[in-house]
């Protein structure tokens, strides 16, 4: 009896077996619907608002380290090739190191932006938006790049406004014309940006620091911000006819050769308060 | 700019041991840290003195796990949760400007077993793909069981 019980248990153990394992059915039995097949998982996607950021500095005015009240009228930056990525590790702007993405998502098109447009509570300037998966973006690049069209044609960065000091008025036009290209890390801020969810909105920012240009007249004269800073006296040397109006080539004949020294070590491109990494522009990126 | 500079200090930190001498078994605890010390300046050397210090984990970039402040040599030190491997991230800010390090933390970096074991298992299978496998071979059992009491009745 033992025995038959076995017997008829393997087979049983046999026979189930081999109908889960997917005989194939008769011809003329109806073929069995088949188990829908599991479907991939949509990506998640969101959406990366891209920003360029002028600080206040640009928005209300400020006092340069030499003592010059500053208002701009128009700040044009030309940007292009805008790309955000997710690195790991996380790049270093201040290291040597390349950045390694396993996503990157670009903006497309030539962007020229009025950094002081809008008042002094003004959001920072929407350059464009587009889907992206979701992730953490910890890391931007972008080129800047000479304006071939509108006002600022011919500048890569275009300043516009007025310095005012000891009850002298002057006008400036200052065009700067280096072009290059920005690496950045992450962004650094009161808030967290670039954290991309599924059906969500990120923001990133190219971050201009124009106090790293004229220095702060709020800080000490001894400040890291000051001692690196060309101020705005070089600029109101240049001035013919009560206002400032100059280009590169004037720049060029008419700052001292430590000034321009000065100029060629500037870093104004930041992600916040992060840092960026500057090269000269290669063709193609 | 700032320049940064970071460094790991191993420190241990054992805790006082309770003794008890009237024929009490005595043990002790030990925990064994890892020391994570800042150190801020920038470029020219001087240092970024009571710079802001913002400490985030790998699994939370969003909130705060520590925040703080540089002491007058710019140095931040903390302890971080070595169950929580990966990198950390800590932000420094002061006036406007700011950095980030990113500090990987290992189970590696800890001797004690706990940590070690907790963050060293090499089972493959998720808890719910372990619990799954596990009710799988219970219902085995019980239904080779079934069948042969049923045999038996019929």
């Amino acid at each position: 009896m033992i025995t038959s019980r076995w017997v008829s248990a393997v087979l049983g153990v046999v026979l189930f077996l081999g109908a889960c394992g997917g005989t194939p059915a008769a011809p003329d039995t109806p073929a069995p619907l088949a188990a829908p097949s599991p479907q991939p998982a949509p990506p998640s996607v969101g959406t990366l608002e891209v920003r360029a950021n002028g600080e206040d500095f640009v928005r209300e005015g400020f006092v340069t380290k030499d003592g010059w009240a500053i208002q701009f009228d128009h700040v044009y930056v030309t940007l292009t090739n805008l790309t955000a990525h997710q690195t790991n590790p996380p790049f270093d702007a201040l290291s040597n190191s390349r950045l390694e993405a396993q996503v990157s998502v670009s903006l497309a098109g030539v962007h020229t932006v009025d950094l002081a447009e809008g008042d002094a509570d003004a959001e920072p300037i929407l350059i464009g938006t587009t889907p992206a998966p979701a992730g953490r973006y910890n890391a931007l690049s972008w080129d800047m790049i000479k304006a071939t069209s509108g006002a600022a044609q011919g500048a890569v960065l275009m300043l516009v406004g007025t310095a005012s000091k000891d009850g002298t008025d002057l006008p400036f036009t200052i065009r700067l014309e280096q072009e290059s290209s920005e690496t950045c890390g992450d962004f650094i801020g009161d808030e967290r940006k670039g954290i991309l969810e599924d059906g969500g909105i990120a923001q990133l920012e190219a971050t201009f620091h124009f106090d790293h240009l004229f220095g702060d007249g709020d800080a000490a004269p001894d400040d890291e911000i000051n001692t690196g800073a060309l101020g705005f006296e070089p600029f109101a040397r240049l001035a013919r006819n009560g206002r400032v109006d100059v280009d590169q080539e004037a720049i060029q004949a008419g700052f001292s050769a430590a000034e321009l020294a000065l100029l060629e070590e500037l870093h104004l491109p930041h992600v916040g308060e992060g840092h960026c990494r500057t090269d000269a522009r290669t063709a193609g990126r | 700019m700032f320049r940064w500079m970071l460094s790991f200090a191993p420190l241990l930190l054992f805790m006082p041991t309770l003794a008890h001498a009237h024929g009490a078994r005595i043990e002790y605890v030990a925990n064994e840290a890892v020391v994570v010390t800042i150190t801020a300046t920038y470029d020219s050397g001087t240092p970024m003195r009571d710079a802001q210090v913002i400490i985030y984990t790998p699994s939370d970039p969003v909130n705060a796990w520590l925040t703080g402040m540089t002491d007058h040599a710019g140095v931040f030190q903390f302890v971080p949760d070595v169950t929580q491997a990966g990198q950390w991230e800590v932000v420094v800010r002061q006036a406007g400007h700011g950095g980030t390090v990113y500090v990987p933390i290992s189970a590696d970096q800890v001797s004690g077993a706990a940590t070690v074991q907790a963050q060293g298992s090499s089972n493959p299978m998720s808890p719910m793909q372990t619990a799954l496998m596990g009710a799988s071979v219970v219902w085995g059992f019980v239904g080779t069981a079934l069948y042969f009491s049923r045999r038996r009745t019929a």
